[in-house]
């Protein structure tokens, strides 16, 4: 048998080898020593130090196991994860977010925790964050922390064109579009309302509200072609009054994603859509203070359109050896307060509730306006949100193509929403 | 071997046959007797190649081409679905804009690359004082090329306010975003790639440098002025340096993934239009784990190498000269 | 009486780029012509160099705020702090990385140059085939082959070791360098080692005494290429190193940045410079022997 399947291989290809599961991995003597885990995430050297120190904390109160981190980019960091997992050698507990975690455990390659149940506890995490880590009735994973869809304003833009913040919780598309109009009218040139707001995000958020969803619990496409249009005419209407910069500057955007590049980070927009979390770094990036906003139409919606995301999702190797003990480390990372007051609100505010009350005193300014603005969203947040299914990792690209098409007048909002419907249907079949 | 004259070196160019030079009893000998010892040889010489192509070479390559015929999803065991994936190209309209773009870049960059380098070898291969300063500098950027800061650098120079965008404000034409706008986007491509010519460049000094001044005396003595020993002597001479460049500068262009990668943040934008076809192969395998997909891709993109490059070595015969 | 034909007999007369300058044709106007070209054309390929360099004095906030090539105050701030601020001291990263470039470029020289003979100078069965099985080795993205390659290294147990990064150099896999060693030695003439085959010399000793010797500007340049791309290569020493302990230079750049929350520019840029700095060095004391005539007087 073995032997077929090393030839099978040798003339095949290695990576069959692999896939029945040959990959010899260290820390195999279970009977003594320290039992070996690793445990991989992305982000850079920062969380890699606070990192380290959590898994120190974990490592004196578990003497047992040893615990190997891993880090890099998140660009890289998804890279070199495919190819160990696709080798058989996969880290054994893997930091995922976004649609992710249904493409690596759709696919067999994340553990149900159900089957650790007795190493990790989940019961205190808030419900609607723990559904990101949930799939086809098995729980895949645990949120590392939550975060919310919002619109962050710079206050100091607003105020230098005397244009008045918004009222969150009253205000609609229509008042989004005139106010990102007002403060554009009213600012020096190349300053603009609100960066180009197309993501899947929003997409997401503008579609709940008519009661859709990017994505139905079945795995096909809930948004309706509508509501692409209607999107689309909202966006190109915003360029159009240069309330959002024109296409090129939104499509030279779209390459470099990192906070201090947005036009935010540069003091260059009165409002971008984005996830709390990012507060602190577009701050740090302006120099000064900025605010988190509900989304428009919120309040006279048929269904709410924000949700509680987790910002990121723990899971474990379906391969690894060890699973009780990669189950006691993420139990660690997202219970004990120990691990809180180290991370703090790196990987998003604590889903459970004990451990964020432990960590409030410690929190910035700005953690601080985030766990707060959290706290007072939570009430009026929708439904959970429905992971994307196999293959909808594609979507991001998709709708960044189309929309670069859209606003550089290549396609009518029209024939770009029915561009998008077929090509995210192909990629999500 | 003095009766090896200028006219012997131009006139052998397109007559390149084994016995071509003199002195044939020599090297019939030399073949009767010791063609089976010149295998064994060669063997020898190539024993460390042997190993590592039966070792780290062969056995990936044809795990690739093993993958081609499946559905691979990196996550879960490759499946056999025969000539699906290859099927599947022919609808594909994402792979037919990207095999338009990445042709259009490899005829534009390499002849463009490589003319520079060549114009750049022969003028600091010529006496110019603070040469080895010349040459440092040029070569620089090929130093940086792939690395994360020259996204963010060629940002700050074809950007909406980047530094072309300046000094066109000051004649007054105001640009646009060279790297966002779909029409121009490709084109800062071909600069970045032109930006790096120190590669060739330097090959071709080490060329320039390996030919025999003994060669340049001949010619003084017969009277020939600069331009003549250039095109006698130089160019000739140069031939498979030249050759190799074009071979491998093309092979590269094919694959240039790195380029495209951070200049377009790895989505080979806008709308498609920097969508090489390498990038367009890692989106697929690693951004949407269609690893079988991704290795057909590789095996067509292979072939259309091969082809190529075949093509290059059919010519070369009428333009590659050899001291062999 | 072979030796005495291949061994270098002084240095090179009058090569072309020994020639003083301004000797024969031209004036000084025309020299100075020259000079501004090389000039203009060099602070258009450094432009973005400099950018990087300005940048890495301007603390992060400020690098895409003001984004001018003159930075408002100098400081060395990311110098000092980037140097200590991941798990080790920077150095150790470079050492690292010079340990790889170092294995990467003597296993390349000594395996390459005997494959590259073979191909240029023997004429043995299976030739052509042999060599467009090698130059095909090329033509696959690596993106494809990754995968394959990472389940063989760690069958091998190499995984987490710089031996993936090294050891297949001493096995002539980088064809590069065997079709540029090929290029070259086919371009020199034949009668040298024709005369010492005469003499009795085996294909070994033409090999190591008279091709070689010649081919000092193919060796430099493959040895050059070889560390610099070595020292550049991300992908796959970001794939088999997992250990933070292993990490070499551009690993260790690349934790300076983070797709999507802060990255630390301002480092960044300075450790980006300091990693230049030693590939800048080798070019430098390496072109020396691209541009130094081989004494070739011996043809005569």
């Amino acid at each position: 048998m073995r032997n077929t399947r090393l030839a099978a291989a040798l003339v095949a290809g290695a990576a069959l080898l692999a896939a029945a599961g040959c990959g010899g991995d260290s820390g195999g003597g279970s009977g003594d020593g320290p039992v070996e885990i690793r445990f991989s995430w992305w982000g850079n050297n920062d969380r890699a130090e606070t990192t380290k120190k959590v898994i120190a904390a974990f490592e004196a109160k578990n003497p047992g196991i040893k615990v190997t981190g891993d880090f890099a980019d998140f660009n890289a960091y998804f890279d070199k994860l495919a190819t160990e997992v696709a080798s058989g050698r996969g880290p054994d507990v893997i930091t995922l977010g976004g649609a992710y975690p249904r493409e690596y455990g759709g696919r067999g390659a994340l553990l149900d925790l159900s089957r650790v149940s007795g190493e990790l506890e989940t019961d205190k995490i808030d419900p609607a964050a723990l559904g990101n880590g949930k799939f086809d009735d098995k729980q895949f994973g645990v949120p590392t922390g939550v975060n919310a869809p919002v619109i962050i304003a710079d206050p100091v833009v607003f105020q230098k064109a005397g244009v008045p913040l918004p009222d969150d919780a009253t205000w609609t598309w229509d008042d989004f579009v005139r106010i990102a109009t007002d403060v554009a009218k009213k600012s020096p040139k190349g300053t603009y309302g609100v960066a180009d707001p197309t993501k899947s995000d929003t997409l997401d958020v503008f579609s709940r509200q008519r009661g859709e969803g990017l994505y139905t619990p079945d795995g096909k496409l809930g948004i309706s072609k509508q509501t692409l249009v209607d999107w689309w005419t909202l966006t190109t209407k915003l360029r159009d009054a240069g309330a959002s910069p024109p296409a090129a500057t939104t499509a030279e955007l779209a390459g470099q994603p990192s906070p201090e590049q947005t036009l935010i980070g540069r003091g260059l927009a009165g409002m971008q859509v984005d996830w709390s979390n990012q507060l602190g770094a577009l701050r740090k990036a302006s120099g000064h203070p900025l605010k988190l906003l509900r989304y428009p139409g919120e309040s006279s919606a048929q269904q709410k359109g924000m949700w509680l995301q987790a910002s990121q999702v723990y899971t474990i190797n379906a391969k690894s050896k060890h699973p009780k003990e990669a189950a006691k480390l993420l139990d660690f990372l997202v219970n004990s307060e120990e691990a809180g007051k180290l991370i703090l609100t790196d990987r998003g505010i604590p889903a459970n509730p004990d451990v964020l009350e432990a960590i409030l005193p410690s929190l910035n300014e700005d953690q601080k306006a985030q766990a707060e603005f959290i706290d007072a969203a939570t009430p009026t947040m929708g439904p959970p949100l429905v992971i994307g299914p196999e293959g909808s990792t594609d979507t991001p690209d998709i709708l960044t193509r189309l929309n670069d098409e859209v606003l550089f007048n290549r396609k009518t909002p029209d024939a770009a929403a029915d561009e998008f419907v077929k090509q995210v249907e192909a990629a999500i079949q | 071997m003095s009766e090896l004259g200028l006219g012997d070196i131009a006139g052998s160019a397109g007559d390149r046959g084994a016995e071509r030079r003199a002195q044939p009893s020599h090297r019939k000998l030399l073949k009767s007797k010791g063609s089976r010892r010149e295998d064994r040889a060669a063997y020898a010489f190539l024993l460390p190649w042997f190993i590592g192509m039966a070792v780290f070479t062969l056995g990936p390559i044809l795990a690739s081409l093993y993958l081609s015929f499946t559905d691979y999803t990196l996550l879960s065991p490759p499946e056999w679905v025969g000539l699906d994936n290859f099927q599947r190209m022919l609808d594909d309209t994402r792979l037919h804009k990207s095999l338009v773009v990445t042709f259009e870049y490899v005829f534009v960059s390499v002849p463009l690359q490589l003319s520079l380098a060549l114009a750049l070898a022969m003028l600091l291969n010529r006496g110019v004082r603070g040469l080895a300063f010349y040459r440092s500098v040029y070569y620089l950027p090929s130093l940086l090329a792939g690395s994360v800061s020259i996204a963010i650098l060629w940002r700050q120079i074809f950007g909406g306010d980047g530094l072309v965008n300046q000094l066109l404000d000051v004649v007054g034409i105001e640009g646009t975003s060279w790297i966002a706008n779909p029409d121009t986007a490709l084109g800062t491509l071909v600069v970045l790639n032109a930006w790096t010519f120190g590669a060739p460049m330097v090959i071709f000094l080490a060329g320039l440098r390996q030919i025999p001044a003994s060669y340049y005396e001949a010619a003084s003595v017969d009277g020939a002025g600069p331009v003549s020993r250039f095109f006698r002597i130089t160019l000739p001479l140069l031939t498979p340096i030249i050759f190799f460049n074009v071979v491998l500068q093309m092979i590269d262009a094919f694959q240039n993934f790195t380029q495209a990668f951070v200049v377009s943040g790895g989505k080979g934008g806008p709308v498609d239009s920097t969508l090489v076809y390498t990038l367009y192969l890692y989106d697929r395998g690693f951004g949407s784990f269609e690893m079988g997909y991704a290795s057909a891709l590789a095996w067509v993109l292979l072939v259309i190498i091969a082809v190529l490059t075949g093509v290059n070595f059919l010519f070369a015969k009428k333009w590659v000269f050899y001291g062999d | 009486m072979a030796t005495d034909t291949m061994l270098p007999a002084g240095p090179a007369l009058d090569t072309p780029a020994e020639r003083p300058p301004g000797a024969g044709s031209g004036g000084r106007s025309r020299r100075l012509g020259k000079h501004a070209l090389l000039i203009v054309l060099g602070l258009a390929m450094l432009y973005p160099l400099l950018w990087m360099v300005s940048s890495s004095f301007k603390p992060t906030e400020t690098i895409f705020r003001d984004p001018s090539i003159w930075p408002r105050q100098v400081d060395f701030d990311n110098y000092t702090e980037g140097w200590t601020a991941l798990a080790h001291p920077f150095h150790f990263y470079l050492w690292n990385s010079a340990v790889v470039a170092f294995f990467s470029v003597v296993g390349n020289l000594l395996s390459c140059s005997l494959a590259a003979y073979a191909f240029a100078r023997l004429r043995f069965r299976g030739r052509a085939i042999f060599f467009a099985m090698m130059l095909s080795t090329l033509m696959l993205p690596i993106h494809v082959l990754i995968v394959p390659r990472y389940v063989l290294f760690s069958e091998l147990g190499w995984i987490n070791t710089t031996l993936p990064l090294i050891v297949p150099k001493f096995f002539a896999t980088d064809a590069f360098f065997i079709f540029l060693m090929v290029q070259f030695i086919r371009g020199l003439p034949r009668e040298l080692d024709e005369a010492a085959r005469m003499d009795g010399c085996g294909h070994f000793r033409i090999y190591w005494r008279i091709v070689m010797p010649l081919s000092l500007p193919a060796l430099a340049t493959s040895a050059l290429f070889t560390f610099i791309w070595t020292w550049n290569d991300f992908f796959s020493q970001l794939i088999f190193l997992t250990d933070p302990n292993t990490y070499t230079a551009p690993v260790a750049l690349n934790s300076f940045l983070d797709g999507q929350g802060e990255s630390a520019w301002g480092q960044l840029f300075a450790m980006s410079v300091v990693a230049l700095a030693p590939i800048f060095g080798f070019f430098l004391a390496g072109q020396r022997y691209l541009t130094q005539g081989i004494a070739t007087t011996g043809l005569k």
